[in-house]
Order: structure tokens, then C-alpha cells, then sequence
């Protein structure tokens, strides 16, 4: 984080800021140029935490939630005070709106300002002597979780690309407001942000990519050329009915999306004939075509426009004319710009028949440096929205997950940090309000630029904790392989597996219509292509019985008397995630009635034609047996890691973390300094104590008052990487390895790995 | 040169007799304070802290304002003055303290007077090396109804340039090269809190807004008129004889607010 234009530099003797309050409110009221809701604050403090899974004192407490808080106090009015039952509004005291805390040398408004975290405001408190409001805050995000729909992707056709985690992450950060890729508008009628994850934004829930691997261009995730291309492809995305290029008076969509080398957006009738496709290619071209028999026009624009978005272009596809009519007329055209502050560049024209109406999309490529992301197909333009600047910062993971689930009750939140916490990444919002992941190669320090820290001069004091509870001498990690059972296609009388069943008798009233909540253990996918299951009564064959979910009915709980004709009860289902799905059932009998079979067995079954199961556990262990192991570490990854070369990964990530002692320091007092945050790495350097380390910043602590700011850290020792072995010796061969370590032990080498002197 | 110190130069005959350059604004009109004693010690707390480091190393932090104190004794005070101290004291509503002869010198805050930024060009204000405001609105002051007021500042704009504006007023620059101060005096009608505007594209620093002539070079801004908190006045009754006329002495701290 670096410090804002015309902010002062650190010096030896510094002019503090004033740190301001701003909140949502009315109180206190407006004075001068200061609008209502701001104030200057008194003395204020500001505590923020990075939690990761394998740092010291998190690694047997894998809580993986960490919540900043901070407090802020606010001068008093003399004469009509500040309360919760004062009469003005502008005076009376609320609570639970956001909050912005932030340091400016320039008064409320300056431009050049520091930002101090994303808050809402949480107990309020003062009293009739005391001269200022006490205002506490605590980080936004956590606070009034919601939780339903965290994972909406139950049904996802198996066959896709498996998932990287972080576009698990993805859906759920955006959801909870931070953007990775610019987010819907109104007009988009398709959104695929592709980070990661075939999620499909808008319309939801449909399944995208089919080919493709997940990569990274300029630090966004995204879809990039498959290694081993299918069909000649790199890439294929699919998009259905997003695509309303019909025929009569000019239809205009505007598709946006990230991309490098060539990508062909496609519009495609209803069995996969093309209609008319535009072409994005290399140094600011780009064709269009009418027609698949016809030959592309080429035009130009001018990429790179856009600081934020460097490879993103905006595509205003129109195609005019009559189909079917060889009136002559008919032509598609297409322009391009690659920023949404300049103007489009000039139209090229296909014309020539197509007889083929447009209804879905399909993105491909074959080139071998394609990637595409954050696609938008909008009927509207010019919103700055689709060119915002990220409000998350993600990195892949580097996992592969297939079956993504969570379960229903957990929200956006705790769904980011679960999933973090399995794979030893973390997350955090920083003081500018975006969301940062860290992958565990971020938090083992790997490529990251460490600023020097000279401790002798920095640093009031460092005292350090070294804590068994930290040591393993054996690890045991276990996750969840998943098992996929799926309807023996080959024999029809097979019965597809089982997702949920009732465990009691529902008795829906007469002319009722209720939703039944059913909260999932597995994961209910789909083969391609298939729809909804329907309901069928269980009493049916076992031919019949083989194509949806069962039920049956009586008016008697005990299942007595005649059944409940097929007619009077209605079922559908939705999923609403992974984790949940919603039975709608109406009851059009003038009697109540009784979801059980013959024998007064309750019987409302939800099927699917594949599920997937977790109730596998596989372990991957490392160190002592379990005889000799003293200090042993458990670690359940859950659902979240499901192959064993992941699982193996992430055992010796933690295996090296864990199986020796690292320090850590905590409430380090330092020189102020704006620019540290948490997640940051820096060089602790101290040459009397001979201290030349890494470092990562787990907290940073402001304690501030009138002429006074007190910065503290807690400091996590990160030990040296073979990526700082390869710097180390960069340029160096092996001989000269052999040279510097000559005569030298192994523990000369554990003290100083990095070491390149004879 | 001598390095003036706020004198009494352009003080009102008034309070020369009197003694005393304070006025007090109580419900929106001044009432001078007579027969301050000489002594008046005026403190400022700055609010600060250090750090210093394992090895030795100090850094100092300071608040960017440093609010005042004045304390007032009164030998012989008028019953007048009395009644408005008190007054200010127990109806803590707005109360503006005026010292006249600081207004005499620079009625600004200090710190608004000139740029922060490092990196902005500096100017030589009449001996004294400015760095260049800002532009838009850099400074305000409470001026005072019917006493003309001046502002001033320094820059090596062509002449007739507009340099700032404050009120319905604008300072141009005078003719002539170099750095050079621009002036320009102006009478309000009732007390108005008027912001000195700096325009965009101009160099300038060194604002004074002073009542009266300003000196030829900058003295730094006293921030005269503000508003201040009135503490109870302390007496000492001296009663001379039983019955007969009772004479006190008073004494009351003034502290700067807002």
C-alpha cells in the first residue's frame, strides 16, 4: 500500500493527520462545510487481524475468522448534546450504519487520504457527563450475515471443468458485494466472470465451460487455453439463450469481456448452426461475419485504453435485415473499443444471408495464448459499471475441486473463510475496502517484494514467542475424495440415486401449498442435457419409477384407506444450492393429506440422476507414527479438497510449516507507517542482533489520540523458500554452491540457508 | 532587520488608554475588555508524542494544531468587563475572543497561511521562504464589521492577475517582477467569517489578513478572532472598610476552541 499523492513523507519529526468519521447517518449534524454524519475524532483505535490456517497460534485453532474492530470518539455538543432520545434527528444517536475512518492532512474533504478499513458501526455509548461519543466499530463484512443461496450451483453437469477454489471464493465474494470482474447491470443478460469457476452470474444457474484451464492474466483469474485442446478448440464456453440477435429492426447486444490473442464470440441457433460470429484478435483487430459461408471483414480498434482493465474490449454486435427474405438486406456489423470513455471505433460490415436465427452464444478459441474473462452481454452501453475497477483481489489457488458444495446454513463469509482455511490461503478486506486472498505461496512470502524494516531504527522493541502448541511431530490430514453414483443408463428399470427423503410423515392441509426445505448431504448433479427431474409416484414401475423422484399419499397417516388420486397433489423442485433445495408441494383435495406409502412409511423422495457423495474420508499423513508422536496435528479439510494430489500438496505445506518451531512476535511497536497493512511481507533486518528475515504482518493495531498515533504488528517469521533460494543464487551454478558450502554442516545450513559466501 | 514581534503599532487609541487589545464577542456584539493587567501569559498546547526506537533512535509526532490559553488578571476591573466575563462564562454559547493586536499582524491560522506540499515552488514572502498554496478555499477568518481589513500576499504573477478572492473582493497582483506582495482593503458591513479562495494556475503564499496596513513582510498567522471557552472568573475580595465600597480582584482563563 503506498501513500497518496501529496501525502507527506515519514521524516523525524512528523505532523500527525486528523482522522476523520464519517458516517451514514444524520447525527452529528452538519456544521460549516462539514456535511451531517462526519466528525472529527479524538482519539480512535483501529485493530486488524490476518488469520491463516498454518500460522503460528492459528494452527490449532483453525478458526480461520478474524474481525477487525476499531473505536472512534466524538466531541460532545455543549448545548443540545448528542443522545438516543434527542428530539432533532440530527442530533439523535443511531447505530448499525457504515462508517468510514480515515486520516487526511486537508480537512474532511481532502482528496489525499488515508483509508483506515470498511466499518459499521456497532455499540454506541456516552452518558451526560462525559464530553464526547464513544463509537465502536466493527468490520463491515461481518457484520448481519446473511445465509441461503451461498453456493446456487446444485445440478451442474459433471462433464465441466472442475473448479479452481477460488472461483468457489468468487461466488461467494460477489455476493457479498466484491467484484474480482466488473458486476451486472441492469441491461446484462448474461455474466460469466470465469474466475476460476464456470459460475454463471446472470442468468443463474446455468453451466458454461467445456474447455479450457483456469490461468491468470494481469492478476485476474480467468479461463486460458487448455493444454491439450478438444476438437481443435483451446477454449469453449457456451452461454444459452443470452442471445437475442434476431432479425427486423436492428438488434444490438454488447458483449464486454477480458481477453487475449484471438477469441470468437459465436451466435448460434438452437442446434448449434452458426448465425453470424465476431472474431477479437492480436494488435487491435477484429472480424465479423454474417455467416459461416461467408468471409470475415476485418476492422480496428485501439486496445489498452483502459488502466484498469488493460485487455478488455466492448463489442456492439447489430445485425439488421430479414431472414429467410433473400431480399439482400441482411448484414451483421460489428465495433469495438476497449474503454468506455472513448468512443467506438468505425463499424465493419458482413453482408450476405444467414438463414439461421441467433439464440445462444458460445465463446472459443483455438489460439494457444487465448484467455477470456469477465464477459458481460449487455442490450444497453456506456456504463461505467461493466469497467469498474476490481473490488477483489484473487489469485487461483491451484487446486481442483469438481463438486464445489456447502452447506445451506453457512453464509458468504464464513463460506470465503472455509475455504481459505483448507487451503491454507486467507482472506481479509483491506483498509481500501477490497477483498485480498492470499494463496499459501503469498503467506509463505513467494514473489512478493519485501520492503526493508530496520528493526534498530523501526522498531521500539522486538520480543518474540516461540510455542509448542505450533510443533508437530506428526501430521494427519483428511479430506473427502467424492463418490459419484450415477443411474445405470444401460438397464431401465435402474433407480437413480437417492439426494434427500423425508424422515417424517408431512402432512400438507387441504388446498395448501407449502415449501418443503430440504437441507443436503450430497451433491446432486447431472448429465448432460438433462432436465429437472419430474415426481412419480412410487407405486408406479420400476421403469417409470426410474425417471424422477418418488412419492405417494394418503388421507390416513397410517397409509390407510385408498391413496390420494396422482392429480390432486402437484411437486416441483428447485435448488436453490448446493447445500439446499426447495420442494414446492400443493395439496388440491378438500382433506388434508399425508406424504406416506401403503405401510405409513413417509415417502417424499428427492432423486437426482448422479449425486455425489462425501461420507469417504482419505488420509494423507506425515512424520512419526502414531505410536512414538507426542504432538501430533490433526487437520480435516472437508469437502473443500477432494483429490489426493491436493490433498498431498497441502500435508507438506503444512508438514514444513509445522514440523519446526517458528516464532512469532507479537504487539511490536513500530515508527508509524501508513503503508504497512496486513498480508504484507517485509525484510526485518537488525545487524547487531545479526536478524535478517522475512516477515509476514498478521496485525496491525493503530492506537491514536490528540498528537498521538501508536502503530503496533504481530510479526510471523516466514522461512526461507526455494524461491528465495532461487534468488539467492541467481546467476550462480552449482559449483559455486559446492565452493561456498565448503567444509560447512547441515545446521550451518539450517541457520542460514541463503547464505553465498565461502 | 529586526524580526518584529505583534506590536502596538496599529492598535485603536482606545485600547491604548485602557491598556488592554482584548475584546470579547458575546452574542454577536464585542465588548472590550479594560483593565487586563499587563501581564497576560498566553500558552499553547501542542499535543505530541515520541517514539523511540531499541537502538536509540527518537522520532517526534505532533498534533497539527496547538489550541491557546490566555490567562487574564484584572487589579482594577471595570464592573463592564466583570459582567461580560461572567456572562461568557455561564451561557457557553459562541464566544470570540479578539486580541487586536494580533490582528494587527495576521488574523489567520498559521498553518493555512502557506502550502504543505514539498513539492509545491517556494516563495520568498519578504524575507521568509513560503512554499505555494493550494488552490480553492486555504483559509477563513471572523472580520470585522466597519474596521477596514486588509489582505496580502505574496507572488510573481504578471500584474493585474487575480490571485485570490476573499468575500465580494479579489487581490491582484501589483506591477512590478518577482516575488512582490499584492494587497488589497476592504470594509465589511457586520461581522462576516470570510475564506480567502486561491485561484487555479497562481502561485502564492504568504497570506496575512490583517486589520489596518500589513507590515511589508509576512509575520505569521495568530488565528485572532476564535472562539474561546470562558472559565468562571476567580476573585479576591479586598473589602477596605465594613460597609463601605468592596473591591475584588479578578482573574480568568481564556481557552481556544474549535
Amino acid at each position: 500500500m503506498s501513500l497518496p499523492a501529496g501525502w507527506p513523507a515519514p521524516a523525524d519529526v512528523e505532523v500527525l493527520p486528523s482522522v476523520w468519521l464519517a458516517m451514514d447517518s444524520e447525527w452529528p449534524p452538519a456544521e460549516g462545510d462539514r456535511p451531517a454524519g462526519t466528525a472529527p475524532v479524538g482519539s480512535w483505535s483501529v485493530e486488524r487481524e490476518l488469520v491463516g490456517s498454518v500460522l503460528p497460534g492459528n494452527v490449532r485453532a483453525r478458526s480461520g475468522l478474524s474481525i477487525g474492530s476499531a473505536s472512534a470518539s466524538i466531541a460532545q455538543m455543549a448545548v443540545s448534546p448528542l443522545a438516543p432520545w434527542a428530539a432533532d434527528p440530527d442530533r439523535r444517536v443511531t447505530t448499525g450504519q457504515t462508517a468510514d475512518l480515515y486520516a487526511t492532512h486537508g480537512g474532511h474533504d481532502d482528496v489525499a487520504r488515508i483509508a483506515l478499513g470498511d466499518w459499521q458501526v456497532s455499540p454506541t455509548s456516552g452518558s451526560l457527563l462525559s464530553p464526547g461519543v464513544q463509537v465502536d466499530l466493527i468490520e463491515r463484512q461481518y457484520a448481519g450475515r446473511e445465509q441461503d443461496q451461498a453456493l446456487p450451483m446444485a445440478q451442474r453437469p459433471i462433464e465441466k471443468v472442475t473448479f479452481d477454489p477460488i472461483g468457489i471464493i468468487d461466488i461467494l465474494a460477489r455476493q457479498a458485494g466484491y467484484y474480482a470482474t466488473p458486476p451486472p447491470i441492469a441491461s446484462t443478460i448474461a455474466s460469466v466472470p470465469l474466475v476460476g469457476g464456470d459460475f454463471t452470474e446472470v442468468p443463474t444457474p446455468t453451466w458454461t465451460a467445456s474447455i479450457g484451464d483456469w490461468g491468470e492474466v494481469d492478476g485476474v483469474p480467468c479461463l486460458v487455453a487448455d493444454s491439450e485442446p478438444v476438437g481443435g478448440q483451446t477454449i469453449g464456453v457456451s452461454l444459452e439463450d443470452v442471445a437475442p440477435l434476431i432479425w427486423g429492426t436492428v438488434a444490438s447486444v454488447y458483449v464486454i469481456a477480458n481477453i487475449t490473442d484471438t477469441v470468437r464470440f459465436r451466435w448460434l441457433n438452437s442446434v448449434g448452426n452458426e448465425a453470424c460470429a465476431v472474431e477479437i484478435r492480436p494488435g487491435g483487430q477484429f472480424a465479423v461475419r454474417n455467416s459461416p459461408a461467408l468471409a470475415w471483414v476485418v476492422g480496428n480498434y485501439t486496445p489498452g485504453l483502459d488502466p484498469n482493465w488493460p485487455n478488455r474490449v466492448e463489442i456492439n454486435v447489430e445485425r439488421v435485415g430479414a431472414p429467410f427474405l433473400a431480399l439482400g438486406a441482411e448484414s451483421c456489423r460489428a465495433r469495438v473499443r476497449s474503454s468506455s470513455t472513448v468512443p467506438f471505433d468505425a463499424f465493419a460490415t458482413s453482408n450476405g444471408l444467414s438463414g439461421t436465427m441467433a439464440e445462444n452464444m458460445a465463446i472459443v478459441s483455438d489460439a494457444t495464448d487465448a484467455s477470456v474473462g469477465g464477459v458481460q452481454v449487455n442490450t444497453t452501453t456506456d456504463h461505467a459499471e461493466s469497467w469498474a475497477p476490481p473490488t477483489a483481489s484473487l489469485r487461483l489457488l491451484g487446486g481442483s475441486v469438481a463438486f464445489p458444495w456447502l452447506p445451506a446454513t453457512t453464509d458468504a463469509w464464513t463460506g470465503i473463510q472455509e475455504v481459505c482455511a483448507a487451503w491454507c490461503a486467507s482472506a481479509n478486506v483491506t483498509r481500501d475496502k477490497v477483498l485480498q486472498v492470499l494463496d499459501s505461496d503469498a503467506l509463505a512470502g513467494v514473489g512478493r517484494t519485501a520492503v526493508e524494516l530496520d528493526v534498530g531504527r523501526h522498531v521500539e522493541d522486538l520480543g518474540w514467542t516461540l510455542d509448542p502448541a505450533d510443533i508437530a511431530d506428526r501430521l494427519e490430514v483428511t479430506y473427502s475424495p467424492p463418490s459419484v453414483i450415477a443411474r445405470d443408463f444401460a438397464d431401465p428399470d435402474a433407480q437413480p440415486p437417492v439426494v434427500w427423503q423425508a424422515s417424517e410423515v408431512i402432512r400438507i392441509e387441504a388446498g395448501e401449498t407449502r415449501e418443503i426445505i430440504a437441507d443436503l448431504d450430497v451433491y446432486a448433479g447431472a448429465h448432460p442435457g438433462s432436465t429437472s427431474y419430474r415426481w412419480v409416484r412410487s407405486s408406479e414401475s420400476a421403469a417409470i419409477r426410474a425417471q424422477g423422484s418418488l412419492w405417494d399419499a394418503y388421507t390416513n397417516p397410517d397409509g390407510s384407506g385408498a391413496p390420494v388420486v396422482s392429480a390432486a397433489v402437484q411437486l416441483s423442485t428447485r435448488y436453490v444450492s448446493t447445500g439446499r433445495a426447495v420442494i414446492t408441494v400443493r395439496n388440491a383435495l378438500g382433506l388434508p393429506v399425508y406424504f406416506v406409502d401403503a405401510a405409513g412409511s413417509p415417502c417424499l423422495i428427492l432423486r437426482e440422476e448422479v449425486v455425489v457423495r462425501f461420507d469417504n474420508q482419505a488420509l494423507v499423513t506425515r512424520g512419526a507414527t502414531t505410536e512414538v508422536a507426542r504432538s501430533p496435528l490433526a487437520i480435516d479439510l472437508g469437502r473443500h479438497v477432494q483429490t489426493a494430489a491436493d490433498a498431498e500438496a497441502i500435508a507438506d505445506y503444512v508438514w514444513a510449516r509445522v514440523s519446526t518451531p517458528m516464532w512469532k512476535a507479537s504487539s511490536v511497536r513500530v515508527k508509524l507507517d501508513w503503508t504497512l497493512d496486513i498480508g504484507d511481507v517485509r525484510h526485518l533486518t537488525h545487524e547487531r542482533s545479526g536478524l535478517d528475515i522475512k516477515a509476514l504482518v498478521t496485525k496491525v493495531a493503530f492506537d491514536g489520540g490528540p498528537g498521538e498515533v501508536a502503530q503496533s504488528l504481530d510479526l510471523v517469521l516466514l522461512p526461507p523458500t526455494w524461491a528465495d533460494f532461487d534468488a539467492a543464487w541467481v546467476a550462480g551454478t552449482w559449483d559455486d554452491f559446492d565452493a561456498a558450502w565448503a567444509g560447512k554442516t547441515w545446521n550451518d545450513f539450517d541457520y542460514d540457508p541463503l547464505s553465498t559466501e565461502a | 532587520m529586526p524580526i518584529p514581534t505583534p506590536g502596538p503599532a496599529q492598535v485603536s487609541d482606545a485600547a491604548i488608554q485602557t491598556g488592554s487589545p482584548f475584546w470579547l464577542r458575546i452574542n454577536d456584539v464585542w465588548v472590550h475588555l479594560e483593565g487586563v493587567a499587563p501581564e497576560v501569559s498566553v500558552a499553547a498546547e501542542r499535543p505530541g508524542s515520541e517514539f523511540m526506537s531499541v537502538d536509540g533512535h527518537r522520532s517526534v509526532f505532533v498534533a497539527p494544531n496547538a489550541p491557546r490559553s490566555w490567562e487574564l488578571n484584572y487589579q482594577w476591573a471595570t464592573p463592564a468587563a466583570v459582567a461580560a466575563l461572567r456572562l461568557a462564562a455561564e451561557v457557553p454559547g459562541e464566544v470570540w475572543l479578539l486580541d487586536s493586536m494580533a490582528a494587527a499582524t495576521n488574523m489567520l491560522s498559521a498553518r493555512d497561511c502557506y502550502g504543505h506540499d514539498s513539492t509545491a515552488a517556494v516563495l520568498d514572502c519578504g524575507g521568509t521562504p513560503l512554499r505555494a498554496l493550494p488552490e480553492g478555499d486555504v483559509a477563513s477568518a471572523l472580520v470585522r464589521g466597519g474596521v477596514p481589513t486588509t489582505l496580502a500576499a505574496w507572488s510573481s504573477e504578471a500584474e493585474a492577475t487575480v490571485l485570490a478572492t476573499i468575500g465580494t473582493e479579489s487581490l491582484v497582483a501589483p506591477a512590478g517582477s518577482g516575488d512582490r506582495q499584492a494587497t488589497v482593503t476592504f470594509t465589511v458591513v457586520a461581522d462576516e467569517v470570510l475564506t480567502v479562495d486561491v485561484e487555479s494556475g497562481v502561485e502564492v503564499s504568504g497570506l496575512m489578513l490583517t486589520e489596518g496596513t500589513p507590515a511589508p513582510f509576512w509575520l505569521g498567522g495568530e488565528r485572532t478572532p476564535c472562539k474561546v471557552a470562558v472559565g468562571d472568573p476567580s476573585q479576591t475580595a479586598r473589602r477596605t472598610r465594613p460597609g463601605g465600597l468592596a473591591l475584588s480582584e479578578y482573574g480568568v482563563t481564556l481557552r481556544e476552541v474549535g
